[in-house]
């Protein structure tokens, strides 16, 4: 009765899916609900790409502050993603992956820089890299670091 | 110059979309695209395989064998010899019947085990069981066997499933090379069963093909269904039964009885007739414990 | 919409700073682009598949980064900048992002 053994592998495989499905798209809702709720928050901290700091600011401090974080996505995008990775196109289930990652790395740069005083933030940066996992051959983690100079008034 | 936050709307990195509506799709596809690529590897490698020359077969099969069948039947006793013999005379009245390609001979080989089995691999060689010896009452169930045996031989079917499902595995391995493991199991599991599928029907042609031989030498079908019968009863005893059919590479053993009545029917040969004795050195393996 | 890696668009005036605008795309290769990859990789040369593919994500994170200086109301872009990354063995992400500004 080989075929018991290989059938097991895959309801595992069924297994895993439903459980990445559903609490994938619960840790995704609850991540998603804080970062709206920080946004708000955070509101009144202005972060630009730009490097010149306008005349009014005179000489104020300046400190380096940076955000990261490292999220992972969960098994049913993942597999959906390397479904999509035969047929080539948009990769809709990472989309979400990035978006939360950077808006998270962003918030926390800003926690640094209010933690510090400051209202501004200049020459903003973003820095996106793979973790690998090793097994499996997938990588479903990925890392983004948001860096930019504070300016403390 | 001013400052200002101005929130951005949603959407415009992250499209709507369906994860699940997404996943059903792809899955589809998969299953269609690598299904008729699976199919077509396995019929273009068993159709390659068949027209590969008898020589080839024979000196592939000849430098793998030497290996198993040394290991296999290490020390030949003149009881076997004996057997070997029986079941080879057999062999040549059958193969006589049947139409083997030029070049392929048939040499049947006797395995002291207590399977009931028999088997046919590359270069016309063919395995026999104790287990199985032991539980035929005549030669015409016992020549039903051989004959189906050599059948596969004829069909060339041992190099057919050879050559399918190599070029199978070439195929799907450079397609899913980079893909996690989950993934190729959930695309190999349905082509496991178009592999069943293929092999099912070999065997359904191999029956008939046998039916036709023994009918031509006995002149009807008896005991043509007894293997099957015997089949039945080791799987009721086992207690488990026979594996269902879509995952088993033959047909039930119902099914392959029903097909050989009907096919006695359609071509009227008789199911009943006087049955030939077993050759006495296989008889003799009846009696031992 | 202007766009510029510049700190300022010469000759105007930055009346405006609106935030950050990010757009980004992850796109997969497909099977066929990798085999003759592949293939490519033994011979050498341009793997026009890939290039292909990359300068359509470019060019869509590009368009995304300017919907989204659209809807803030901005009419430039400047500072921008784009990184790459492989997100997975076969896809890669693209970014873009600047400051959406308002000139005069």
């Amino acid at each position: 009765m080989e075929y018991l053994a290989e059938l097991w592998q895959i309801l595992l495989v069924v297994l895993l899916l439903v459980l990445g499905y559903g609490f994938g798209r619960l840790a995704e809702r609850r991540h998603y609900r804080s970062i709206l709720r920080r946004e708000d928050a955070f509101g009144d901290l202005i972060v630009v790409c730009s490097k010149t700091l306008p005349e009014s600011a005179g000489a104020p401090a300046t400190r380096l502050v940076m955000g990261s974080v490292v999220i992972s996505v969960d098994y049913f995008k993942r597999f959906v993603a390397h479904l999509r990775m035969l047929f080539g196109g948009r990769v809709h289930t990472y989309e979400s992956l990035l978006d939360r990652a950077r808006r998270e790395a962003l918030l926390r740069m800003q926690a640094e820089a209010k933690a510090l005083g400051a209202a501004m933030i200049f020459n903003t940066r973003f820095e996106t890299s793979s973790i690998s996992k090793g097994q499996d051959k997938s990588v479903g983690s990925v890392e983004v670091l948001a860096y930019g100079t504070a300016v403390i008034p | 110059m001013k400052f200002k936050n101005v929130k951005v709307p949603e959407g415009i990195n992250v499209s709507r979309h369906s994860p699940l509506a997404e996943f059903f799709i792809l899955s589809g596809g998969v299953v269609v695209v690598f299904g008729g690529l699976a199919i077509a590897a396995l019929l273009l490698g068993a159709a390659l395989a068949r027209h590969m020359p008898v020589s080839w077969e024979n000196a592939l099969a000849a430098a793998v064998l030497e290996d198993a069948a040394r290991s296999l039947g290490a020390d030949v006793d003149r009881e076997e010899d004996e057997v070997a013999a029986a079941l080879q005379a057999l062999a040549g009245r059958i193969a006589a019947r049947m139409d083997l390609p030029e070049g392929l001979g048939v040499t049947v080989h006797y395995l002291e085990d207590d399977q009931v089995n028999a088997f046919a691999t590359l270069g016309g060689h063919v395995f026999f069981f104790r287990g199985l010896l032991q539980r035929m009452p005549d030669e015409n169930a016992l020549a039903m066997v051989m004959a189906h045996e050599i059948a596969h031989v004829a069909n060339r079917d041992p190099a057919a499933s050879l050559g399918g499902t190599l070029l199978l595995q070439l195929v799907l391995g450079v397609a899913l090379g980079s893909s996690p493991e989950s993934l190729e199991k959930l695309i190999l599991a349905p082509n496991a069963l178009l592999l069943t599928g293929f092999s099912r029907e070999a065997e359904r042609r191999a029956d008939r093909d046998a039916l036709a031989a023994v009918a031509a030498l006995y002149g009807h079908a008896a005991g043509a269904a007894t293997i099957f019968e015997v089949f039945l009863e080791e799987a009721a005893r086992s207690g488990s039964g026979e594996p269902p059919a879509f995952l088993s590479t033959h047909p039930l053993s119902t099914e392959r009885i029903a097909g050989i009545r009907e096919r006695a029917d359609a071509r009227g040969w008789p199911l009943d007739g006087e049955v030939t004795r077993l050759p006495p050195a296989i008889a003799k393996l009846r009696a031992a414990p | 919409m202007i766009t510029s890696t510049l700190e300022n668009v010469p000759g105007r005036t930055i009346t405006q700073h609106l935030g950050i605008v990010q757009g980004s795309t992850v796109r997969a290769k497909n099977i066929g682009r990798d085999i003759a990859a592949s293939f490519k990789n033994i011979v050498g040369g341009e793997l026009k598949g890939y290039s292909e593919l990359l300068g359509e994500s470019r060019k869509e994170a590009f368009e995304r980064m300017i919907q989204q200086a659209e809807a803030k109301g901005a009419n430039a872009v400047l500072n921008v900048r784009f990184t790459t990354s492989s997100v997975a063995q076969g896809a890669s992400e693209i970014l873009a992002y600047g400051s959406a500004v308002v000139v005069e």
